[in-house]
């Protein structure tokens, strides 16, 4: 049973508990990962990202999965060059306000 | 009198007039739900003891003469994202989680009973309500939800609140909404939707898919039943920071010979299907019998983009257990087994953009909002598609800026019948308000059903 006043965590999730592999971050480990035709060639961020995620998660997934993974992460590049083709003034701020806290206020 | 497809004013008298007893109430709603849920594969949970004991309970109050309200002895069901204690499982739609139990209920459960209204049933859902990226009907534990209207997909993610209160298994339901849950179950089953404002509802205890965006409402036959459930609902709540201190009451008040000033966004049905076009086209000949519309132009903005980076972010970290421990394997929907693996891909820079444009949107809706009394647009651009329909293969791209605008936006929108395909499928006119004015948008769609009676029909159920 999961008490709601605590940070839940779900018990019912009984599946396979694998550690994810976390490969040392480095812009040449990801470059080797991404299979670059032209290795001269800079590799996009799509490319690079899709390496990382590849890296992490490539050992649970099949062919055709990594292939739709690949397309999700395309996907997530279209939605990061929507936000980045808007420019914001340096005070406009996330619509997410932080406010100091005491217990006993 | 038979119970079912009663308004809940009319229940709500019954009951208080001792001519229906909740006892029987309840026995006939756990015989619908028993019988015809799984035809709908709507019902994850039956709380009969639960409901029994309750009702019971509001008999007896109301035979001395306490009478709770107008939500007293009568039946609903909830989403199975909302925890219920004594050992009634609470699964997030999800097989891998089948067997999760919380020691005590959400808020919103606990409003309720406290209101007198009896727990029936805890409603099917699409798993973790969507928050995988599902593609198909097929994503749930309990199959995929399906409408009382013609065999179609319910939608989702509410999916068994809006089949259970359209097959009459439940006079309403609570469901929730992060972007599109609760109106896109109304929309395919032929029924009344409420998305409140976020923060007036309270989330503690309901499965968190983007804290940012999630919100609990109601789904029931009318905009009216949908005002006295949110009134039963609203409020602060010391577990829940965001619920807000605004005091809500549900004004019911007379809208016969009330003008409206209503919006519509230029070109916002543009990508809807043929059949749903059309159909808002005539609600908008309609509509003008009762007010004026205005076609407005908002900003040019990624709407849909901002929304959707807010949401898979926060989803992948409210989800983080169970897709870094590969435990999103033993979902239904094959793609919700490995998509959330691609928001490794968002960066940090990218949410927090988002979170800044969301600025930018909110004043921007409210600026275009301020000059009506809501926005009209349908409230899904497809009609309920087939159970084996792969979403992504739909002939036109799923546009949505009034989803993406009204959710992170955090504004009340109501889903409301408005017509039917030529195979009777249900389709849905939606109203969206300013923040903080469910009682504006409620009376709206209360004045649309006074002259419609979209609302009013019934499927081949019995």
């Amino acid at each position: 049973m999961i008490s709601l006043h605590r940070p839940l965590r779900s018990r019912g999730a009984g599946g396979p508990h694998r550690s994810p592999q976390h490969p040392p971050w480095g812009i040449a480990a990801v470059y080797d990962a991404a299979s670059m035709s032209e290795p001269t060639e800079a590799p996009s961020e799509a490319d690079l990202l899709f390496a990382y995620v590849r890296r992490r998660y490539a050992e649970r997934l099949t062919a055709e999965e990594l292939e739709a993974l690949r397309r999700s992460v395309d996907e997530v590049m279209r939605l990061s060059a929507a936000l980045r083709a808007v420019k914001l003034g340096n005070a406009e701020e996330p619509f997410q306000r932080f406010e100091a806290f005491r217990d006993d206020a | 009198m038979n119970p079912v497809f009663r308004p809940l004013r009319e229940l709500s008298d019954a009951v208080r007039e001792r001519r229906v007893s909740p006892v029987a109430l309840a026995e006939t709603f756990l015989e619908r739900l028993e019988r015809l849920g799984p035809r709908y594969n709507a019902v994850v949970t039956l709380t009969r003891d639960r409901a029994l004991t309750e009702a019971r309970r509001a008999e007896g109050e109301i035979a001395t003469g306490r009478w709770r309200g107008p939500l007293h002895g009568i039946p609903y069901g909830a989403k199975d994202l909302l925890a219920t204690g004594g050992g009634i499982p609470t699964t997030w739609g999800a097989a891998p989680l089948r067997a999760q139990t919380f020691d005590r209920d959400a808020t919103v459960i606990r409003r309720l009973e406290e209101a007198g209204a009896v727990l029936v049933a805890k409603l099917s859902m699409v798993e973790l309500a969507g928050g995988m990226g599902y593609r198909q009907p097929n994503a749930s534990l309990t199959g995929p939800g399906i409408s009382p209207w013609g065999g179609a997909w319910s939608g989702g993610s509410s999916s068994g609140s809006g089949s259970a209160v359209g097959a009459g298994l439940v006079p309403f339901a609570i469901g929730s909404e992060t972007w599109g849950s609760i109106l896109s179950p109304a929309a395919n089953c032929g029924v009344t939707g409420l998305r409140p404002t976020y923060g007036r509802v309270s989330r503690h205890g309901a499965m968190a898919l983007c804290w940012t965006l999630d919100k609990l409402g109601p789904l029931a036959l009318t905009a009216d039943d949908c005002g006295l459930v949110l009134d039963a609902i609203a409020g602060p709540d010391r577990h829940d920071p965001t619920a807000a201190a605004r005091p809500y009451h549900y004004d019911a008040g007379e809208v016969v010979g009330r003008r409206f000033r209503f919006g519509m966004i230029r070109d916002v049905a543009e990508p809807a299907e043929p059949p749903v076009r059309e159909a808002f086209e005539r609600s908008l000949d309609v509509l003008r019998k009762i007010a004026t519309v205005e076609e407005v132009t908002l900003a040019d903005l990624p709407y849909e983009a901002i929304t959707r980076t807010i949401l898979l972010s926060e989803a992948a970290s409210a989800f983080e257990d169970m897709i870094e421990s590969g435990t999103i394997a033993q979902l239904t929907a094959p793609e919700d087994r490995y998509q959330a693996y691609a928001r490794d891909a968002i960066l940090a820079k990218d949410y927090i953009k988002a979170l800044r444009l969301r600025g930018v949107v909110v004043r921007e809706a409210d600026r275009v909002l301020s000059r009506f009394d809501a926005l009209v647009a349908p409230s899904r651009s497809a009609t309920p598609p087939p159970l084996d329909r792969d979403f992504s293969a739909l002939q036109r791209p799923q546009r949505d800026p009034m989803g993406a605008i009204g959710n992170l936006a955090g504004l009340p929108a109501v889903a409301v019948p408005n017509g039917f395909t030529a195979d009777g499928r249900p389709m849905s006119l939606q109203f969206m308000g300013r923040a903080w004015d469910e009682n504006t948008v409620l009376a709206a769609a209360r004045a649309w059903q006074g002259i419609t009676d979209w609302h009013l029909r019934r499927p081949p159920v019995d």
